[in-house]
């Protein structure tokens, strides 16, 4: 059965909801962490420096990261397991100095979500659904917007 | 012992300086990679064990860093976007 999952808006920036937890069974968890979406990182997840010290995860490896104004900083990472929807995928959390969560284009490809921005909606479905639900859209040279029953049914 | 080795006697791992992983996979992936994968690999990912300079190629970065991860699960990785001049972007701090 298709699975539409919600998001919601914070401060205009589209939001998750996802629990964080270390790679090992024994690790501490963080539940209902608002990830803001964002489509302009490549990554994964990025996570502050404090939940990365509170989940105790160890950094695995490094490289680097832009930003949209051309600047350049470190981006260390660390393995993290991450809960969403039912569903979890161990996958790199970039370290950050920013106190915010963010969930990136990995994060989507991982969990293999379609996801779909309205003005005052966001929603997240499962990517074999939502390719099934666009081929019944119209072509590009058709007039007219589809119907919300076109997305969700 | 280099700032990336982690091993500490007690077999327990010691904090890892991010700017020294850069550092050393930059040189390693300039030394052995670099030209073979810019022509061959271009847009595809590399993570580069630092240790036994391995690399481990993926079509995104959870893909490189996952493949490199089973093969040694211990390992410290630079992490590359190949032809690109940082392995992450993003749009926020």
């Amino acid at each position: 059965m298709s699975k539409l999952i919600q998001g919601f808006y914070q401060d205009e920036d589209p939001c998750l909801r996802l629990t964080l937890e270390g790679p090992s069974t024994d690790s501490p968890q963080i539940e209902s962490v608002c990830g803001v979406i964002d489509t302009g990182f490549t990554g994964f997840i990025q996570i502050p420096e404090r939940m990365k010290d509170f989940l105790n995860l160890q950094i695995e490896g490094a490289g680097e990261s832009s930003l949209a104004d051309g600047s350049k900083r470190e981006a260390p990472w660390a393995e993290v397991k991450a809960i969403f929807s039912e569903d979890t995928v161990v996958g790199p959390a970039v370290i950050s100095e920013a106190d915010e969560v963010l969930i990136g284009m990995g994060f989507l490809r991982e969990f293999r979500k379609a996801l779909v921005i309205a003005r005052k909606h966001i929603w997240l479905i499962d990517e074999d659904d939502f390719y099934g639900v666009v081929t019944n859209f119209r072509k590009p040279k058709d007039e007219g917007i589809p119907s919300l029953e076109a997305i969700t049914t | 012992m280099s700032k990336v080795e982690t091993e500490k006697v007690d077999g327990s791992r010691a904090p890892i300086d991010p700017s020294a992983i850069i550092a050393a996979g930059e040189e390693i992936y300039r030394r052995n990679y670099q030209q073979e994968y810019e022509k061959e690999h271009r847009n595809e990912y590399a993570a580069i064990e630092i240790k036994t300079e391995q690399a481990y190629l993926g079509e995104f970065p959870e893909v490189a860093i996952r493949k490199a991860k089973e093969n040694s699960p211990e390992g410290v990785f630079f992490l590359v976007h190949i032809g690109w001049p940082t392995a992450f972007k993003t749009s926020r701090r």
